[in-house]
C-alpha cells in the first residue's frame, strides 16, 4: 500500500511541477482546461464513487493526493477539497447526478463556508465560475444560484471568493448531510495544511543554503537552522497523526496551533523578498490564516469533546 | 503615558479617520499607489516632527488605522536623523525643504546582497578631484521612486574590518547616473513607496559628504537606534487597530465564551506592554539616552506584537474578518518583523548590547 502511495505522489509530484504555477493561477484563475486535467490526474475525483466517473481511491491516497498538489498549488488543493465537499454533500439528494459532472470537471463546485446565510444572500462562497452554490441556511441544506458579488480573497487567490445574492433556491437536504461531509473530508483538509506548510517550507529550507551574509550560508545561525529542523520534526508527527495511527482530530489539533507559525517562519526566513509575490513564499502565510479561518475555527471543542467523551469547553 | 499630548492624539485621530476612508485603504492598497495628496493634507496637522512624542503618537494613531497610508504620509522625513546629527550646513539647508514637506528624502542602505550584513555593502564611492563617483545599487529603499534625496551608504576605501571604511552622501535623485525602478507586488503596505535604485558613474560633489568619510557605518547604526522606535510605534498602532476590531466584532456579534474572553485579555496586556516599551524608549530619544538594547527590545517586542495581533484578531473574526479590514491589517503587520533590523537582529543586538558588559 506504501509503495502504491508513493507512486501516486510522485507522479503528482510530476503533474504538478509542470502545471501548477501558483503565480499564474493566482493571477488568472483555474481554468476549463486545468480543471479537465485536475479531473484526469485524479486530483478532483480520487475519492469520488465510481458511478460517478470517481477513482474510489482509499483515503490515504486521496491525501496523499492533496497534499503533494497543496505543495506546489494551495489554490487548486483547495479546489479538490471544495469539490469533495460539494460532492459528498448532495449524496443521495435529488441533485446528486451533478457529481458526474464535478468529478469530470465539466461543472465546477462552489461552496458557503458560512453560518449566516439568509435567504436572500449567503456569504463567503469559494468558487470558480459564477454558477450555483451550496449554502446552509438556517437548519437545510440549499442549491442556489444568483449573482456573485466578488471579493479579493486574503488566501487562495486562484479561487474566487464573495458573496451571493440568492435569485433562486431549492432545498436539497439539511445542514446535517453538510457537516457530514465536512468531516468526511476533514483527512483531506489536514493533508492539504500538511503539504501547505511543507511547500513553504522546502523552500525556506533551499534558501538557507544559499542565502549567504557575514561570509556564512544562513542555515548555519543557530536560530535559523533550529527553526527549520523544528518545524520539520513537527510536521513528521502530524503525518503520523494523519496517515499512521489515524488520529485525525489530534493532527487538526496540531495543525491550528502551528500553521500560521510556520508560513511565518517561512517568510522571515527569506528576509525582504519573503515580502514579495514574485519570491512565491508570502502567499502561503496568506493562504495559512484563510485556512484555519475555514476548516479549524472549531477544532479545540471538537478535541475537548472527543477527549472527555462529551461536551466540554463550551462555556 | 504622554497624557500631555492627548490633544495632538485626538487631532491625529480624527485625520486619520475621516481621511484614511475603507475606500483609500482599499485603493491605494489594491492599486499600489503612493498617496501624494494625503501627505500634503496631513503636513501640519497630523504629522508633526518637532519632538519623539509627537512622531510616535502621530505614527501610532495614524498606523492604528491604516499602517499603509499612514506609514506613507510619514516616512518621506525618512533619515533625516542622520543630516540632523552628523550633515553640513548645505545638507541641511536641503533638509530643511525636506522637514517642511516641499522635498521628500528616502535613505538607502540595502542591498540585493543582504540586508542584515549591513558592512558586507558592494556599492562603492571613489574619490575623483573634489567629487566621489559612485557605482552600485540598493534594493528595497522606501521612497525610492518619488524621493528627490536619498542617502546612500557606499564603501569608500577597505579596511581590515568590513564595518569600517563605509560613507554616506546625500543623492539628488535627479543626478545623471540615478535610477530607480518601483518594486511592485508587495505583500502589505502597498501604498508605501518600494523601489530598486541603480547607480552608474554617478557623481556626487564632496560637499554632499555626511559627516566623515569612514564613519557611515556609525551613522547608520545610531540612526537606527533612533529610528527603530518609529517603527515600533508603527507596529503598536497596527496592534491597537487590530484590537479595536476585533473588539468591535466581539461586541457586535455578543460573542461571550471564555476562550475569546481569554484571547482579549493576553492580547491587551501584550500591546500593554509593546506600549510600555515603545514609549520607554521614546523617552530615551527624548533624554539623549543611548540604549540600543532597550530601541531593539521595544522594535522586536512591538513588530511581533503587531504579527500577533492581526493573526489573533483574524482567528476571532475568521472570513468575516475583511468587514473589519483585517485583511488588509495582516498583511501590512508582516513587514514589522523584517524591516529596519529582523527580529533576528534586533535581538542578537540586545544579547550583544547586553553581554559587552560595564
Ligand atoms: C517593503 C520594504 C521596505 C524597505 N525599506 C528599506 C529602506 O528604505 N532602506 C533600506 O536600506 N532598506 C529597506 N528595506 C530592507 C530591509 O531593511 C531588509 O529587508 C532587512 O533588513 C532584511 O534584510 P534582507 O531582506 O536582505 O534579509 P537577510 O538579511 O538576507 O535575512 C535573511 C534571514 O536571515 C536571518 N539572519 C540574518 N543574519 C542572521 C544572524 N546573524 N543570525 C540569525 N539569523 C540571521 C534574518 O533574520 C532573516 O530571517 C526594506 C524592505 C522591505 C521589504
Amino acid at each position: 500500500m506504501e509503495d502504491e502511495i508513493n507512486i501516486i505522489r510522485d507522479n503528482i509530484k510530476e503533474f504538478s511541477s509542470k502545471n501548477l504555477d501558483e503565480k499564474d493561477i493566482e493571477s488568472k484563475g483555474i481554468d476549463n482546461d486545468l480543471i479537465e486535467k485536475l479531473s484526469s490526474q485524479g486530483i478532483i475525483n480520487s475519492n469520488v464513487s465510481s458511478k460517478y466517473g470517481g477513482l474510489e481511491l482509499d483515503k490515504k491516497a486521496s491525501m496523499a493526493i492533496i497534499e503533494e498538489v497543496s505543495k506546489y498549488s494551495p489554490s487548486v488543493a483547495l479546489y479538490a477539497y471544495i469539490s469533495g465537499i460539494y460532492i459528498k454533500s448532495i449524496e443521495n439528494s435529488e441533485i446528486e447526478d451533478i457529481s458526474a459532472d464535478i468529478a469530470s470537471g465539466k461543472k465546477t463546485a462552489a461552496v458557503s463556508f458560512s453560518n449566516k446565510n439568509d435567504g436572500d444572500k449567503i456569504y463567503d462562497v469559494f468558487f470558480i465560475k459564477g454558477n450555483d452554490a451550496l449554502a446552509v441556511i438556517n437548519n437545510d441544506l440549499f442549491y442556489v444560484s444568483g449573482t456573485y458579488e466578488v471579493r479579493e480573497s486574503l488566501g487562495f487567490r486562484g479561487i474566487k471568493f464573495g458573496d451571493l445574492k440568492v435569485e433562486t433556491k431549492k432545498k436539497i437536504g439539511n445542514s446535517e448531510s453538510f457537516i457530514k461531509a465536512l468531516k468526511y473530508m476533514d483527512p483531506e483538509l489536514c493533508a492539504m495544511s500538511i503539504g501547505l506548510m511543507y511547500g513553504s517550507m522546502e523552500k525556506a529550507f533551499e534558501y538557507s543554503k544559499i542565502r549567504k551574509l557575514f561570509n556564512t550560508k544562513i542555515k548555519d545561525f543557530g536560530p535559523v537552522a533550529y527553526t527549520i529542523s523544528d518545524i520539520m520534526s513537527k510536521l513528521d508527527i502530524i503525518k503520523y497523526y494523519l496517515y499512521g495511527n489515524g488520529r485525525i482530530d489530534f493532527a487538526k489539533n496540531f495543525i491550528s496551533s502551528i500553521i500560521i507559525d510556520v508560513t511565518r517562519a517561512a517568510v522571515n526566513i527569506h528576509g525582504g523578498y519573503g515580502f514579495f509575490t514574485d519570491f512565491g513564499i508570502e502567499k502561503y502565510y496568506r493562504d495559512s490564516v484563510t485556512l484555519k479561518s475555514l476548516g479549524f475555527m472549531n477544532i479545540k471543542r471538537e478535541l475537548s469533546d472527543s477527549i472527555y467523551g462529551e461536551k466540554s469547553g463550551f462555556i | 503615558m504622554f497624557e500631555e499630548y492627548d490633544d495632538f492624539r485626538k487631532k491625529v485621530k480624527e485625520f486619520a479617520l475621516e481621511n484614511f476612508t475603507d475606500d483609500n485603504i482599499r485603493k491605494y492598497d489594491k492599486d499600489e499607489i503612493y498617496p501624494e495628496e494625503l501627505r500634503k493634507k496631513g503636513i501640519n496637522s497630523a504629522i508633526d516632527m518637532t519632538n519623539p512624542i509627537k512622531i510616535v503618537i502621530g505614527i501610532e494613531e495614524l498606523c492604528r488605522v491604516d499602517a499603509g497610508l499612514g506609514i506613507s504620509v510619514t516616512t518621506p522625513y525618512f533619515g533625516n536623523e542622520v543630516i540632523n546629527l552628523f550633515g553640513n550646513d548645505a545638507q541641511k539647508k536641503i533638509l530643511s525643504d525636506v522637514m517642511s514637506g516641499k522635498k521628500i528624502l528616502g535613505l538607502g542602505v540595502t542591498e540585493p546582497s543582504g540586508g542584515s550584513d549591513v558592512a558586507g555593502i558592494k556599492t562603492t564611492a571613489v574619490k575623483s578631484g573634489n567629487k566621489y563617483i559612485i557605482n552600485g545599487s540598493k534594493i528595497f529603499i522606501t521612497n525610492g521612486s518619488i524621493a528627490d534625496y536619498i542617502l546612500v551608504l557606499a564603501r569608500t576605501s577597505n579596511e581590515s574590518k568590513r564595518h569600517l571604511g563605509l560613507s554616506v552622501f546625500l543623492v539628488d535623485t535627479k543626478s545623471k547616473g540615478f535610477s530607480a525602478s518601483k518594486l511592485h507586488g508587495k505583500l502589505g503596505v502597498r501604498a508605501t513607496d518600494t523601489a530598486e535604485l541603480k547607480f552608474n558613474n554617478l557623481e556626487v560633489d564632496e560637499s554632499m559628504l555626511v559627516g566623515e568619510e569612514g564613519m557611515g557605518f556609525y551613522y547608520i547604526m545610531i540612526f537606527f537606534d533612533i529610528s527603530r522606535v518609529y517603527v515600533a510605534a508603527q507596529a503598536l498602532g497596527i496592534a491597537e487597530g487590530a484590537f479595536d476590531a476585533m473588539m468591535k466584532y466581539v461586541k457586535s456579534n455578543n460573542i461571550k465564551d471564555e476562550n475569546t474572553m481569554f484571547e482579549i485579555a493576553k492580547l491587551y496586556t501584550r500591546i500593554q506592554a509593546a506600549k510600555l516599551l515603545t514609549y520607554n524608549a521614546t523617552m530615551n530619544l527624548v533624554n539623549s539616552v543611548t540604549k540600543p538594547e532597550d530601541t531593539s527590545a521595544a522594535k522586536a517586542y512591538a513588530g511581533e506584537t503587531a504579527v500577533y495581533a492581526a493573526e489573533k484578531a483574524l482567528e476571532v473574526t475568521g472570513l468575516s474578518g475583511y468587514k473589519y479590514n483585517l485583511d488588509i491589517v495582516f498583511r501590512n503587520a508582516k513587514i514589522m518583523e523584517i524591516w529596519e533590523g529582523t527580529t533576528d537582529v534586533e535581538n542578537l543586538i540586545i544579547a550583544r548590547t547586553l553581554l559587552k558588559g560595564d
